[in-house]
């Protein structure tokens, strides 16, 4: 069955069933995934699927239901599930079914050559880089995990009041793992890249910097427990960052689980900083012309000057919080309903390179890793307490490397002692960036 | 999925025309969850998901593909074209298919979607009564019964053919106490492999406000010193320590590669020697157990440390090859999307001969970690990390005051060596374990027990 017929089926029935007003979106989504191993390809992944989301008002009430069938009884499973599911529910919304923006952005977001790749060529280049990685150090051991992706997919979103909006996506992502040995201490790094163009990836400059970086890790030890300024490297700040994200949800202030309630246009922050919601970026992972409601996107501060501007909302936090939608209502993989998610979220870079926010610190960590992010984060109260790796700085410099500390704080604090911020912004796989900063000083607790 | 016998075969046939093994694994699942937020139905969904994984070996390389379109026309469209990705000398697959039957160790009372939605409600309703009537300290209650209904079929070109209907259902409860500027949780997630007598058989008011308890005693701890020190780790989802810290580091998946601390440790003392650990995936009703894994291998009793001495690792079929070991039922994947490897299913510490009275006893100053969150581990250098939820100080061998917001950090390959003392009762706890083959149902568990010296990273 096409998507088209599906669709079509799907809300004559949903008509006929009792939904007052109603909306479907879908992904279509292919993923091809090539694990190489110790010179050839270890697996070969190759294969498509398709997901389907509906919802509908029934009785003024939204129900939902999702699936992975593309196929005629599939119709009647959703329509009946989300039947079910709002008749139980004891929280009646006035509909949430979009009437569509005015404008939608045309976003550069798939790359059509991405659809006929040479396979032989790339199996070769990804053999080439773990040849090249196993050459540049005796030290190296292993490379312990290495993926080449390429996903295409495309995604749209329907409804009863005529909204009809889809995009296709696509891009390429490389991740590897190495590990490397010395004098039996074990250190493991993981570095990847992602465009949407393979020609811009470079062998040579990947291969490098992934065996730099993990080299500098070798002959660390731990350091004497105490308070220190802190200065987080890019990558590390930002997925703190990712963790904590949740706070800017306007989901969490409706169900008052936020610390940021009544916050908006008060200062929450340093003045330096300042976190862009960006769907627009050029090559950003999560760039989107539209989110899952069909709600058009924008780019917007969501922390402008150390001021808080905005929740991210989804049409229910909006509608519940009496603010203009932000098109950042998505549906994760595993659940049915819209929660808010951010785009492309960073902050912003300042003036000064990294040396420059470690140059006047007389003793100090450079924070490079922050491990349990999942489980030692508590978004709620702002605590985490984490296992990391780093750098001591001593009078201004880098002297050797740390390992086996963990650093605690409150991300509500630290948003208020970020003291600068560096020029090296830097993005995680999870769409997240941020350059380094330098922090008031936090606990670290090792020897 | 009988009738698709035929078509399978064909499947099979064709996919090892470019390999030495080939593996259909197919799946149906319903599952559904219901939410309350502060005792009101917020949230009912249903999904489906429906697909087929082909995997292809050729030696140590594989092929792997998935897709939602079971045509026959689809299947052996994706077959050819694994087969000449895979591009191995043909093989041959069996004529016939031999099903594989087994006693269900975990059979089912009342199936999910047979259970009044009302009902489940209400025990989401009486949980919030109890966690929100606890204290009025209690600000928000969030309670969530989540249900599962996986119907599963592998096949493989040696002729098995074995079927299982997995149920799996779990409650959440989470309380949520607050002040002026802190907000503190308390979360409470039994679940089983079984039906809805699993749910009828707690005592939800309890287990209710013990997550309400726990959210208004951390609400008024103390921030957790840091540095290292004793740590008494409480039976029951404690067991997660053994999890993070040397679990992973135990699976094929990494052993296999060489990138795992323990991959040439095999009949050598690698923890205390009163240390027992066993990854069982066989016990009936247990969160982690299913009659067979994800690659039709029924599961088994696994014992992977023996009085401090490495035994077993965890095996799938492709890492068994290899490593050039048989797999021990620990292959298992989230669902079609991914290709299986070999993962842990219901993991813990066997009980000893201390008591918890001398446990305590034992420590001058150091911490009670009662209530575990979860964690992480980087198996090729065995650095772990797992949250405490709830703590207390020990001192001068008494549980003392309250604290909070502790992560303990440590190496997998030290931690175990330094596990000292451990009481009788074994508990385990349920959670979600995610990695390459995607995130799947597991226990982790132990007894009380005491680890001599472990960092505590405090704010303290």
């Amino acid at each position: 069955m096409t998507m088209d017929l599906f669709r079509e089926e799907l809300f004559k029935k949903a008509t006929e069933k009792g939904f007052t007003d109603f909306e479907m979106s879908y992904l279509l989504g292919d993923t091809l995934d090539i694990d190489v191993f110790n010179g050839s390809v270890d697996s070969y992944t190759d294969a498509s699927t398709v997901t389907i989301d509906f919802r509908g008002t029934f009785n003024g009430k939204m129900g939902y239901a999702t699936t992975e069938k593309l196929e005629a009884d599939a119709i009647d499973f959703l329509l009946e599930e989300a039947k079910n599911n709002a008749n139980i529910l004891e929280t009646t919304e006035e509909s949430l079914i979009f009437e569509g923006s005015k404008t939608y952005p045309t976003l550069e977001t798939y790359n059509k050559e991405l659809e006929e790749l040479d396979i032989e060529s790339i199996i070769e280049m990804l053999i080439t880089l773990e040849a090249k990685v196993k050459s540049l150090d005796s030290r190296v051991k292993n490379v312990v995990y290495y993926t080449f992706k390429k996903i295409i997919s495309q995604n749209g979103v329907a409804n009863s009041k005529d909204v009809n909006v889809d995009q296709a996506v696509s891009q390429l992502v490389i991740y590897m793992s190495i590990s490397v040995e010395e004098n039996g201490q074990v250190k493991s790094f993981s570095d990847f890249w992602y465009a949407n163009e393979l020609e811009r990836f470079d062998v040579d400059t990947f291969a490098n910097n992934i065996v730099n970086k993990a080299i500098r890790k070798l002959r660390s030890s731990s350091m004497q427990s105490g308070k220190y300024p802190i200065v987080f490297e890019n990558r590390a700040f930002a997925s703190l960052l990712d963790t904590f994200s949740p706070i800017f949800s306007g989901e969490m202030v409706v169900k008052k689980l936020s610390l940021l309630e009544g916050k908006i246009d008060t200062a929450i922050a340093n003045e330096k900083v300042t976190i862009i919601d960006d769907p627009w970026l050029e090559g950003g992972l999560s760039s989107t012309a539209f989110d899952s409601e069909g709600v058009a996107t924008f780019t917007k501060p969501v922390i402008k000057d150390g001021v808080l501007a905005t929740y991210l909302h989804t049409l229910h936090s909006a509608k519940m919080l009496e603010a203009v939608p932000t098109g950042n209502g998505f549906k994760s993989a595993s659940a049915s309903k819209v929660d808010v998610a951010p785009t492309n979220l960073y902050l912003q870079g300042g003036e000064l390179s990294k040396e420059a926010l470690i140059k006047d610190i007389e003793t100090g960590v450079l924070i490079t890793s922050l491990s349990g992010l999942h489980a030692g984060a508590n978004v709620i109260s702002g605590d985490f307490s984490l296992l990391s790796e780093g750098f001591l700085i001593e009078n201004g410099e880098i002297t050797r490397p740390i390992e086996q500390i963990t650093i605690a704080g409150n991300f509500f604090e630290v948003l208020r002692n970020i003291e600068t911020i560096g020029n090296d912004l830097s993005f995680i796989l999870d769409a997240v960036g941020s350059p380094s900063v330098r922090v008031k000083p936090m606990s670290i607790s090792g020897e | 999925m009988k009738s698709l016998q035929p078509v399978f075969m064909e499947v099979l046939e064709e996919a090892v025309k470019g390999g030495d093994f080939a593996e259909i694994f197919v799946e149906e699942e319903q599952n559904t969850a219901l939410t309350c937020l502060n005792g009101k139905v917020e949230e009912a969904t249903s999904n489906m998901e429906y697909g087929l994984g082909l995997r292809v070996y050729n030696g140590f390389h594989s092929v792997y593909t998935y897709t939602s379109d079971l045509s026959k026309d689809n299947l052996l469209k994706m077959a050819r074209q694994a087969a000449i990705v895979s591009g191995g000398a043909v093989g041959q697959a069996a004529d016939i298919f031999v099903p594989y039957v087994f006693t269900d160790k975990h059979p089912v009372k009342e199936y999910p979607a047979d259970v009044n939605k009302e009902e489940k409600i209400d025990v989401l309703k009486r949980a919030h009564k109890a966690g929100a009537g606890y204290s009025d300290e209690i600000t928000q209650t969030r309670t969530k019964i989540t249900d599962r209904d996986q119907q599963v079929c592998i096949c493989n070109s040696e002729g098995l053919f074995v079927t299982d209907r997995r149920i799996y259902t779990r409650l959440m409860f989470e309380m949520i106490a607050s002040s002026k500027n802190e907000k503190q949780s308390g979360y409470f997630a039994p679940g089983r492999h079984q039906g809805f007598e699993f749910v009828r058989a707690l005592d939800i008011e309890e287990l209710a406000k013990e997550a309400a308890k726990t959210a208004v005693t951390m609400l008024h701890a103390d921030v957790c010193p840091s540095g290292k020190m004793p740590v008494v780790i409480d039976k029951g989802f404690g067991g997660v320590i053994f999890h993070e810290a040397c679990g992973h580091s135990l699976e094929a998946t990494s052993v296999a590669r060489k990138a795992s601390v323990f991959h040439d440790k095999l009949g050598k003392m690698i923890a205390s020697p009163i240390l027992t650990a066993i990854d069982d995936g066989t016990i009936s009703h247990a969160w982690g157990s299913t009659n067979v894994d994800d690659e039709g291998t029924p599961t088994r009793k696994n014992v992977l440390i023996e009085n401090g001495v490495l035994k077993s690792f965890l095996v799938d079929r492709l890492n068994g090859r290899r490593m050039g070991v048989e797999p021990t039922g620990s292959g298992r994947r989230q669902n079609y999307r991914f290709a299986p490897t070999s993962r842990m299913n219901n993991t813990f510490i066997a009980g000893g001969d201390d008591t918890k009275e001398d446990i305590f006893a034992s420590i001058d100053y150091g911490i009670y970690a009662k209530n575990m969150g979860g964690g992480s581990v980087q198996p090729a250098t065995g650095d772990f990390n797992f949250a405490v939820l709830e703590a207390y100080m020990i001192r001068n061998g008494k549980i003392a005051e309250p604290v909070r917001g502790a992560t303990l950090i440590g190496k997998g390959n030290k931690i175990i060596k330094d596990i000292d003392m451990i009481s009788e009762e074994v508990v385990c706890g349920q959670g979600m374990c995610g990695s390459v083959s995607g995130s799947v149902p597991v226990d982790a568990g132990q007894a009380l027990l005491r680890v001599k010296e472990i960092t505590v990273g405090g704010r303290g």
